[in-house]
């Protein structure tokens, strides 16, 4: 009985096994393969963004919880949809089938081609007086 | 015997050694004894020259001295002011200018005469120590009527301009007073009263008429010593005509006194309407002349001063603004703003594409600062950063989706405002095409 109790005992301060789920590792980058320190990431049903972590450019979770409150517990053979986008950059859906492990992908994303050079200027126009025009007009009759 | 010799030899030799030399008695030859500057003149019919001369006792005197050492005689150089003497030789065929007239000329003053001297004698410039009455009266001495005496203007009387020089027509001529006359007059004066001072007038000699230049000579030397001529002055811009330096200003050829003058307009006009067609000249030139930095400063002050109510311009300030990168983002984002409040100037396609370009400057501008934003937030993650981040954030969404919804209303390309929706607001949910 005693032993019984002992092994019971020790088994409980023992570590917590991770059963939330699969860990999901994701890495923001450049086309120069650089991180993209403020790029986040989102579930489409989320309400939060997820910051990366600036120096790696890296977010890491297991679970997302969703607007109605409920839980997004990544599970394998599970098909998760993220929205990465950065400031600047090109915004990426992404959907990826979660794996048993080593579940860590990279994200390269596209920076805006908004170039300044595309305005055309307007004709500034002179100050000319405008004649008066003689047709109809003025007060009704 | 040769003690003899040598005695007769020392007096002979001493004499000649202490005998003084000629410069011993340069004072008493001097070589221009005359009043006049010259070597040799007469005086009453007395040659003066650098000769001694005697005085009535028969003393000899330097012929310069205008008194005698000894008695205090008067000497043919007594008077300062004897003129030239007359010339009595053989003129032949020339002859000499007379007076013209029997009565003596009035005494003419030169125009460098000496200054008249007021009749109540030295008062004005006398030394202000008095003099002890034991004092050597030397003017006492002297003749009342010696000169033709002549006093000065009254100046007492208030006579404060000098009189007005007069031409003499005829030199007066001067005769001095003879031996004669001095002595005459020095026995006859009155001891007790005091002689005025006398102010005599320089005999005024012609000055003969300079001969004949070479006008060829004279010109050359004359263009030789002239200071080059000085540059032509500039006339005054006349930048009245507006409509003609329209013209110059499209072209950019205004010039900086026309610029000058027409800041100078623009700076005094009342009306404002003035004040717009004036600045729309300037900008038109710093435009054509490519001087980006001037076309920036009148535009500002244009938009700022003057009149913001022409989209046209407000569009074409923001455009340069955007350019100078995201610094200038919130001026960017003021300035389409004004120009969205006057959209209903354009038409047809031109107010299309004109409120096009204004969301996408509005959204591109709004996405500068948020990158700014975040930026910043990572650097420094505090809630202050956090909330710019958020706000510009927003302001980028809310942008870009203008600029999407009018791309879709307007039939444009809507391929660069769903990305920039989507990039600010993360989602395709909120940028619906």
């Amino acid at each position: 009985m005693n032993r019984a109790m002992l092994l019971a005992m020790m088994m409980g301060c023992g570590p917590k096994v991770a059963t939330d789920g699969v860990p999901l590792k994701v890495f923001v980058l450049d086309q120069a393969g650089e991180p993209i320190p403020t790029a986040v990431v989102r579930h489409p049903d989320e309400a939060d963004r997820k910051r990366v972590n600036a120096a790696t450019g890296h977010w890491e979770g297991s679970v997302l919880y969703m607007e109605d409150g409920s839980e997004l517990i990544f599970q394998p053979n599970m098909t998760i949809q993220l929205e990465v986008s950065a400031p600047g950059y090109l915004t990426k859906v992404i959907s990826y089938d979660i794996k048993k492990r080593r579940n860590q992908f990279s994200v390269a994303l596209d920076e805006l081609n908004l170039k300044a050079d595309e305005f055309d200027e307007p004709i500034i126009q002179f100050g000319h007086d405008k004649k008066k025009s003689e047709l109809g007009g003025g007060a009704a009759n | 015997m040769k003690t003899m010799h040598i005695a007769a030899l020392v007096v002979a030799t001493s004499s000649l050694a202490l005998a003084g030399s000629w410069k011993d008695y340069k004072a008493s030859f001097p070589l221009f004894p005359c009043t006049d500057g010259w070597t040799t003149c007469e005086v009453d019919g007395q040659t003066v020259s650098p000769d001694l001369v005697t005085d009535r006792e028969g003393n000899p005197m330097p012929s310069n001295m205008r008194f005698s050492f000894w008695d205090f005689d008067a000497l043919p150089g007594a008077s300062p002011f004897a003129g030239l003497s007359d010339y009595d030789g053989d003129l032949g065929a020339r002859e000499l200018k007379s007076g013209g007239g029997t009565e003596a000329p009035e005494p003419v003053r030169s125009r460098d005469a000496i200054p008249e001297i007021p009749a109540d004698g030295f008062d004005g410039i006398a030394d202000p120590e008095p003099e002890p009455e034991d004092a050597e009266d030397y003017a006492s001495d002297a003749p009342d009527d010696a000169y033709p005496v002549q006093t000065g203007a009254d100046r007492s009387a208030g006579l404060d301009t000098p009189p007005a020089y007069e031409e003499p027509s005829e030199p007066p001529r001067y005769t001095p007073p003879s031996m004669d006359d001095l002595r005459q007059a020095r026995e006859n004066a009155a001891p007790q009263e005091p002689v005025p001072p006398v102010a005599v007038t320089p005999d005024p000699v012609p000055e003969p008429a300079p001969p004949e230049p070479d006008p060829v000579t004279e010109d050359a030397q004359a263009s030789a010593e002239l200071p080059p001529e000085p540059p032509p002055m500039a006339e005054p811009v006349n930048c009245d005509d507006l409509r003609g330096l329209e013209t110059k200003a499209i072209l950019g050829n205004l010039g900086v006194d026309n610029r000058k003058c027409l800041d100078g307009r623009l700076a005094g006009a009342s009306k404002l309407t003035d004040k717009d067609k004036i600045s729309r000249v300037l900008i038109s030139d710093a435009k054509a002349r490519g001087d980006k930095a001037d076309w920036d400063r009148l535009m500002k002050r244009h938009l700022e001063q003057i009149d913001r109510s022409d989209p046209n311009m407000c569009l074409a300030y923001s455009i340069s603004l955007h350019k100078r990168g995201v610094s200038k983002a919130t001026q960017v984002i003021r300035w389409a703003d004004f120009a969205l409040e006057n959209k209903s100037a354009w038409s047809g396609a031109a107010h299309t594409k004109n409120v096009y370009s204004l969301h996408q400057l509005k959204s591109l501008a709004a996405s500068r600062l948020w990158q700014r934003a975040e930026k910043r937030f990572v650097k420094d993650r505090n809630e202050k950063n956090e909330a710019k981040a958020t706000t510009y954030r927003s302001m980028a969404k809310q942008a870009s989706r203008a600029w999407l919804d009018y791309a879709k209303a307007s039939g444009r390309d809507t391929k660069k405002p769903l990305e920039a929706c989507v990039s600010a607001s993360g989602t395709t949910e909120f940028c619906p095409l």
